[in-house]
C-alpha cells in the first residue's frame, strides 16, 4: 500500500511538525511495516503548459505528427510528436529548447526527418512523474498557457510504502491508516464529509440477488446510475497526481474515480458502461457450469457454479468482487454508467480468485473483508466526485440485500490484559484506546462487552483485544520476564531428530563432507533410483518442468550430482579421496503414505590428487561397506548380529554390492554404482568405479545394542588359524554362519569367534577354489583352555564347514 | 665386534676398574662383565675359592671380594648407561626424515554442513532454556500444514507461502503438501502431549520461490511453550535469551506487531544489526535492525487442537529461518551457497564434528 501523505491529511489532522520518519515509526509501532519513504520531487526545468492548436501528419514519417503548439500567450512553436493522442485542443506539458528532463535528457531545437521541431511534448514518464508512457500527458484544459509546469503541479507527494498484513484489509486505504494513526495519538481524525447528491431521474435500474445464492455470498448489492457525463474527461490534476503517487495510471475520470475511492476509503467499486447493458436489472448469482468469462484485462476463465457473478439479461458481466468483464467495460466514448459498490463474502471471493489465479486490488480487499457499513457512502462519494469531474446527472441508488449483521460482541475483562501479556495497563487507558480504535464498550458484570468496529475483520476474541491495546501502548514497553525453570521432562517424539543429528556427525567423523541437496529431482533421474517404488510422487506445481519435479526416492542422485559438480569445478580438494554424504528424507510412496524415511548416503571417489608417498588408492566397494557399517556402529546398531547378502537395488553393480540386514530390517546397501549409471555421470575415469552406500536410519529406533553388564575374563584367550580350501563361489558370510551355528551350546559358557583374515585365489589352490583363512579365538570364563580342549571345541566346527561347503583344511 | 676372550683372565681388580670406563662398545663391556662377574668370571672364581680358606681369612677375603664385586657391577652399569646413551644418539642421528614434506592423508577431514552446525547450536541454545526436540514430517497434509494452524483454505495469508502441492499417487482423499513451515510440530505436540511443555522443531521446509534471496527449500526452527501463567513478557525474555545464547553475545532486541494466523497477539523480533551494532550498514539497509524471528501468543484456534484455551493454559510460539541465523553468525554472504555442494565452501564454513555443539 502506497500511503500518499497529502491524501492522508484528507482524513486526519496530523500533529504539526510531524516528519515522515516519525509517521513511519508510528506505523511500525501499530504493526504496519514501512519499507520505504520517498518523495516524487520533479527533476525537470523549462517545462511549460502548452496548447496544441493543430496537428498535421508528417510528410516524411507515417507515425509522426507536426503540431503547432501555443507555448506562451500568442507564441506558437512547431513540435514534431509521435504520440497517438497528440491532437488539436488538448493541453499539454511542453519541454522548451534548453529544457532538462530526468535522466539527463536535454531538449534542443532540431530537425526530425527534415521538419523543424522546437521542443518536446512530454509524457508522464518523461517528466519523471510516473510510469505512464502510452501517450503524451493530457492536462486539464483550464490551465493557463505559458505557465511553468512546476507552478501548476501540486507540491511534491511524500509516499510511504507500507506493508499491510492480511488481517488488516481496512488499512489498504488512506482512511484506514488515518484511523490507526489517530488512535495512536499522532493526529485527530476528521469526520467523513456529508455527501448530498442531487438525484434526478436518469434511466431505469434494478439491483437483485438471486435467491439460490447460498449463505452470505453477496449480502448487499448497491447500484447507482449516472448519465450525461463528458466522454473521456481527464481527472483533475490533484487527483492524477495522487493516483500517480499511489502507483496508479490515471486514465479518465470514470475509471479513475473507482480507483480513487478504493484507495481513499477501501471500498472497491466497479463502473459498467450503461449503453452496453441488456435490460434494467443487474443480479448477483452463481455462474453457470463451465461458463466462459473474459475479464476487462483480457484474461479468460472457465467458471464453475461455485463462482459468484454479476449478470444482466445477456449473461455474466463480471466476476463478483474480483474483475469486471470486457463486454461492459468503460471506453473513451462512455457517457452513461452504472456504478456498483457491493458487499461480498470474503471466503467466496478468495476461493474464486484462487481457482482462476486472478489477483486484483478489488479481490485483495474483499478477501480480507471490507467495511459493509461504508459501501453506500463510498458509492455516493464516487458519484459526487464524478459529477464534479465529468458533469452529468446522478440517478437514484438502488439496493438489494440486507447487508451484514453487526459483528458478535466480545466479552473482555480488562484484568485479562495483565494476565496474558504480563504487563499492567490501567483500565481507563485500555478504555480510551479501544474507544479511539472504534470499539463500542458496554460495562457488564464480568468486565466489558465490546462491539468491534464494522471495518475490523478478524476481531473476535479477548486475545485480539489485547493486541489492539498492546500495539497502541507499544510492544517495546513490555518488560522481559524469564519464566521459572522448565517443566519436568515430558515425552515428545524427538528420537528421529537425534538419529539424524548423530548420523551427520558420524559421517563427518569418518571424513565425509556433508552436503544438503534438494528434496526434489528430475523425474528421469529419480526413476533410475526408484528400486521398484513406482510411481514416485511428483510435485503438482514444480518450479520447472524437467528439474525439481519429483520427490527423491534415494539420496544418491543428489550426492552423485554434487560429486560431478565438484569435479566439473575442480573443487575435489587436495586429498586422494573425496567423500560426500547427505543425511535426509527420501520418499518411497506406499498406498497409504508418502513413504517418507530418513536415510544417509555417501560416495567415495578418487580425486586424482598425487602424493609424494604414492598413497592414492581408488576407493572400491569395500570402502563403501566400511563406511556404511561404521555409521551404523556409531549409531548403536548391533552390526555384528547382521547378515550380509550379495544383493542390492538395481542402481548398484549386480556383482559388486551387498545389503546388510538384521531380522526383517534392511540397514544398508553398499557397493559400486551400476556401470551404466556411472557412465551417465560426467565424472572422470580416474575417479574410479564410485563406491556408494545408503543407510536406513529409522530401523535404528528399534535396533539398538543391548546394555550389558561389564565382565572381565581373567583367563587368556586361545587363538588358532585354520585355512579352508573350498569353491570360490562360497560366500564368506555363509562359512561364518556355519561356524556360528556349530558354536552354539558350548559347555561352560566358552566362546568362539571366527574372523576372516585371508581370502586367496590363485595358482596355489586348484582352479575354481579359494583358500579362506580364519582366525579362531576361544575363551572360557572358568579356566585356561588346554590344547586338548581347544581341539575338541574346534573339531566339530571344522567338520561342519567341511560338510556344508565341501571344504578341506589346508595344511 | 670381536670378542677378546682370554685377556681378562689376567685382569686384577684395579686393572678392571680402569678397563670398564674405557670399554669402547656395549659388546666389549659385556665381555668384560662376563670375564669378571659371569659364571666363570675371575671374581666369581675367587669367590668360589673362598671355601678353601680358614674361617678367619675367609671372612676377610669374602668381605673384600664382595666389595670389589659391587664396585665393579656399579662401574659396569654406569658405563653401560653412557654407552647406551651414545648408541641411541648415534641411531637417532641416522633416522631423519624431512618433516617439511606434506602429511600422509589417509582419511580426509570430514565437515558438518554449516546449516547442520547452526541447527546444533540453535538446539543447544533452546535446550538450555528447557526446550525439547520434537519431530514433524516434511510431507504433510494440508490439514496439518495449514488448517489446524488457523489457516483455512480461503485465508489470504496462504498466498504468502507459495506451497508445493503433491500430485495424488494413490487413492488418498487428503491433499498433501511439502511443509511450508515447521509449525506442524506444534500441532503434533499439542495433539500428543499435555502441558506444561516446551518443544522445539528444527528442519527442512519448502516454498515455491527461487531467486537471489530465496531457495525452494530451507530450514526453520520452531519453538512453543504452553503452561499456565505464560505471558507475552515471558516470550520477550525467552527470545532475547535465545538470541544471546545462539550468537554468544548480547544484542538489543525489539518487538513489533505482526500478523500470523496462528498467533494473537503476533510479533516480529528485530535484533540490533550484528555487523554494525545498530549504526546502520548495507546488511541492515541502514536501519540498524535485522528481522530475525516471528512469534506470538498461540492462537485460541490452535490451542483448541489440544483441547486448551488461552484463558487457562496460554502459550507462545516462535519461528526463525535457520539459513538467516547461520548467515548472520558465520558471515555467509549468499543463501544459495548452502545448497550448491561447493566443496571449497563446505570445507571453509563447515565444522569438524568435534567442534560442533
Amino acid at each position: 500500500m502506497k500511503l500518499v501523505l497529502s491524501w492522508l491529511t484528507d482524513f486526519i489532522d496530523l500533529q504539526p511538525g510531524l516528519t515522515p520518519q516519525q509517521l513511519a515509526a508510528g506505523l511500525v509501532q501499530l504493526g504496519h511495516e514501512v519499507d520505504e519513504i520517498h518523495a516524487n520531487t520533479p527533476t525537470f526545468t523549462q517545462v511549460v503548459i502548452g496548447k496544441v492548436l493543430a496537428r498535421e501528419p508528417h510528410s516524411n514519417a507515417e507515425r509522426l505528427g507536426v503540431c503547432q503548439v501555443e507555448v506562451a500567450p500568442g507564441v506558437v512553436q512547431q513540435i514534431v510528436c509521435g504520440a497517438p493522442n497528440a491532437r488539436a485542443g488538448i493541453t499539454v506539458a511542453v519541454a522548451l529548447p534548453g529544457a532538462e528532463l530526468p535522466n539527463e535528457v536535454k531538449i534542443k531545437s532540431s530537425k526530425i526527418r527534415d521538419v523543424l521541431s522546437d521542443g518536446m511534448i512530454c509524457s508522464v514518464r518523461e517528466l519523471g512523474l510516473g510510469d505512464e508512457h502510452a501517450g503524451i500527458w493530457e492536462l486539464t484544459t483550464d490551465l493557463p498557457v505559458g505557465t511553468p509546469l512546476h507552478a501548476m503541479l501540486p507540491p511534491p507527494e511524500v509516499v510511504l510504502e507500507v506493508a499491510i498484513t492480511p488481517n488488516r484489509g481496512d488499512c489498504l486505504s488512506h482512511l484506514g491508516l488515518a484511523r490507526d494513526l489517530a488512535a495512536l495519538g499522532l493526529g485527530t481524525l476528521k469526520p467523513l464529509p456529508e455527501i448530498s447528491l442531487q438525484e434526478t431521474p436518469t434511466f431505469p435500474l434494478q439491483a437483485a440477488i438471486e435467491a439460490t445464492l447460498s449463505g452470505p455470498a453477496c449480502p448487499q448489492l448497491n447500484l447507482l446510475p449516472m448519465m450525461g457525463l463528458t466522454a473521456n474527461a481527464p481527472s483533475p490534476a490533484l487527483i492524477q497526481s495522487r493516483l500517480l503517487a499511489a502507483g496508479q495510471r490515471p486514465k479518465n475520470a470514470l475509471v479513475d474515480v473507482t480507483t480513487y475511492i478504493m484507495l481513499a476509503l477501501g471500498q472497491p467499486l466497479h463502473a459498467y458502461d450503461a449503453d452496453k447493458l441488456q435490460g434494467n436489472t443487474l443480479v448477483a448469482k452463481h455462474a453457470a457450469a463451465s461458463e466462459e468469462f473474459t475479464g476487462l484485462t483480457g484474461s479468460k476463465a472457465t467458471l464453475s457454479t461455485e463462482d459468484v457473478v454479476i449478470a444482466d439479461q445477456s449473461g455474466t458481466l463480471g466476476l463478483a468482487g474480483i474483475l469486471g468483464g470486457a463486454s461492459t467495460a468503460i471506453t473513451e466514448r462512455t457517457t452513461r454508467v452504472v456504478l456498483e459498490a457491493a458487499v461480498f463474502d470474503a471466503v467466496k471471493v478468495a476461493l474464486t480468485g484462487q481457482r482462476h489465479q486472478l489477483h486484483t486490488d478489488a479481490k485483495a480487499r474483499f478477501e480480507r473483508g471490507t467495511d459493509p457499513a461504508l459501501a453506500q457512502y463510498a458509492l455516493r462519494t464516487a458519484a459526487h466526485l464524478l459529477q464534479q469531474w465529468a458533469g452529468g446527472t446522478v440517478g437514484e441508488m438502488v439496493t438489494a440485500g440486507e447487508g451484514v449483521a453487526a459483528p458478535a460482541p466480545i466479552r473482555y475483562h480488562p484484568a485479562f490484559f495483565a494476565k496474558y501479556i504480563g504487563m499492567g495497563v490501567p483500565n481507563d487507558r485500555q478504555h480510551s484506546i479501544l474507544t479511539a480504535l472504534g470499539f463500542g464498550i458496554r460495562e457488564i458484570q464480568a468486565g466489558w462487552l465490546l462491539t468491534p468496529p464494522t471495518w475490523r475483520t478478524y476481531m473476535q476474541t479477548p486475545e485480539d483485544v489485547t493486541e489492539e491495546i498492546l500495539r497502541v501502548v507499544g510492544y517495546e514497553s513490555v518488560p522481559h520476564q524469564l519464566p521459572p525453570t522448565a517443566p519436568a521432562q515430558f515425552g515428545v517424539n524427538g528420537k528421529l531428530i537425534e538419529l539424524d543429528r548423530r548420523a551427520r556427525k558420524a559421517l563427518a567423523g569418518q571424513g565425509f563432507l556433508e552436503i544438503l541437496t534438494y528434496s526434489f529431482i528430475g523425474a528421469a533421474n529419480a526413476a533410475q533410483y526408484a528400486n521398484g517404488h513406482t510411481p514416485l510422487i511428483g510435485l503438482a506445481n514444480p518450479l520447472a518442468q524437467t528439474e525439481m519435479t519429483t520427490l527423491r526416492p534415494s539420496l544418491l542422485p543428489g550426492v552423485l550430482g554434487a560429486l560431478a559438480k565438484n569435479f566439473a569445478q575442480s573443487d575435489v580438494g587436495a586429498d586422494a579421496t573425496i567423500q560426500l554424504a547427505e543425511v535426509g528424507k527420501v520418499f518411497r510412496p506406499t498406498a497409504t503414505s508418502t513413504g517418507e524415511a530418513l536415510m544417509a548416503a555417501g560416495v567415495l571417489a578418487a580425486t586424482g590428487a598425487r602424493h609424494w608417498q604414492h598413497l592414492g588408492v581408488v576407493p572400491e566397494a569395500f570402502r563403501a561397506k566400511a563406511a556404511a557399517l561404521q555409521v551404523l556402529e556409531a549409531l548403536g546398531a548391533p552390526v555384528a548380529s547382521g547378515t550380509t547378502l550379495a544383493e542390492a537395488p538395481h542402481h548398484y553393480h549386480p556383482g559388486r554390492s551387498g545389503t546388510l540386514s538384521i531380522g526383517p530390517f534392511a540397514l544398508a546397501h553398499f557397493g559400486e554404482l551400476h556401470p551404466s549409471l556411472r557412465e551417465g555421470l560426467e565424472i572422470p575415469a580416474f575417479a574410479g568405479p564410485l563406491a556408494v552406500f545408503e543407510v536406513y536410519l529409522e530401523p535404528l529406533l528399534k535396533l539398538q545394542n543391548k546394555a550389558r553388564s561389564w565382565q572381565n575374563n581373567p583367563f587368556p584367550p586361545a587363538r588358532r588359524d585354520i585355512s579352508f580350501v573350498l569353491p570360490n563361489t562360497t560366500p564368506a558370510a555363509a562359512v561364518l554362519a556355519t561356524i556360528n551355528k556349530a558354536s552354539k551350546g558350548l559347555p561352560n559358557a566358552t566362546t568362539v569367534q571366527a574372523e576372516i583374515f585371508d581370502c586367496y585365489t590363485g595358482d596355489k589352490v586348484p582352479a575354481g577354489q579359494m583358500a579362506l583363512g580364519l582366525a579362531f579365538t576361544l575363551q572360557s570364563p572358568e579356566k585356561t583352555l588346554t590344547e586338548a580342549e581347544i581341539q575338541a571345541i574346534l573339531a566339530p566346527m571344522i567338520a561342519a564347514v567341511q560338510t556344508a561347503h565341501t571344504a578341506s583344511v589346508r595344511s | 665386534m670381536i670378542r677378546t676372550q682370554g685377556y681378562t683372565q689376567f685382569m686384577d681388580f684395579s686393572q678392571a676398574q680402569q678397563a670398564i670406563p674405557q670399554a669402547p662398545t656395549l659388546a666389549a663391556l659385556e665381555d668384560l662383565r662376563v670375564s669378571l662377574l659371569g659364571l666363570n668370571g675371575s671374581i666369581t672364581a675367587q669367590l668360589k675359592e673362598l671355601g678353601k680358606l680358614d674361617p678367619e681369612a675367609r671372612k676377610a677375603k669374602g668381605a673384600e671380594l664382595n666389595q670389589q664385586k659391587t664396585a665393579l657391577a656399579e662401574a659396569i652399569a654406569a658405563r653401560k648407561s653412557v654407552l647406551e646413551a651414545a648408541e641411541l644418539e648415534r641411531r637417532l642421528s641416522t633416522e631423519r626424515v624431512d618433516m617439511t614434506l606434506p602429511a600422509s592423508s589417509v582419511l580426509p577431514l570430514g565437515k558438518l554442513h554449516p546449516l547442520s552446525v547452526a541447527m546444533e547450536e540453535i538446539a543447544a541454545a533452546l535446550k538450555a532454556l528447557g526446550f525439547v526436540h520434537a519431530y514433524g514430517p516434511e510431507t504433510e497434509t494440508d490439514d496439518y500444514n495449514f488448517t489446524k494452524l488457523n489457516l483455512p483454505a480461503h485465508h489470504p495469508a496462504r498466498q504468502d507461502q507459495d506451497t508445493f502441492y503433491l500430485t495424488p499417487w494413490a487413492e488418498l482423499k487428503e491433499t498433501y503438501v511439502l511443509r511450508t513451515q515447521t509449525s506442524n510440530v506444534q500441532i503434533r505436540t499439542l495433539e500428543a502431549v499435555a502441558p506444561p511443555f516446551r518443544v522445539m522443531g528444527i528442519g527442512r521446509v519448502f516454498r515455491r520461490d527461487y531467486d537471489l534471496t530465496h531457495t525452494p527449500q530451507f530450514h526453520q526452527v520452531e519453538g512453543m511453550m504452553v503452561e499456565e501463567g505464560t505471558t507475552f513478557a515471558n516470550m520477550a525474555a525467552i527470545l532475547s535469551e535465545f538470541l544471546r545464547r545462539y550468537f554468544g553475545q548480547q544484542f538489543k532486541t525489539r518487538l513489533r506487531p505482526h500478523y500470523f494466523p496462528f498467533t494473537e497477539p503476533g510479533a516480529e523480533v528485530d535484533m540490533e544489526c550484528v555487523f554494525c551494532h545498530g549504526k546502520g550498514c548495507k546488511v541492515c539497509k541502514g536501519t540498524g535492525w535485522l528481522e530475525v524471528l516471528g512469534c506470538g501468543m498461540v492462537h485460541r484456534n490452535v490451542l483448541a487442537v489440544g483441547g486448551l484455551n488461552p484463558e487457562q493454559t496460554p502459550g507462545f510460539a516462535f519461528g526463525a529461518g535457520v539459513e538467516r541465523l547461520a548467515m548472520l553468525k558465520y558471515g555467509v554472504p549468499d543463501l544459495r551457497l548452502f545448497y550448491e555442494s561447493h566443496g571449497q565452501f563446505l570445507r571453509q564454513f563447515g565444522q569438524a564434528p568435534v567442534a560442533a555443539a
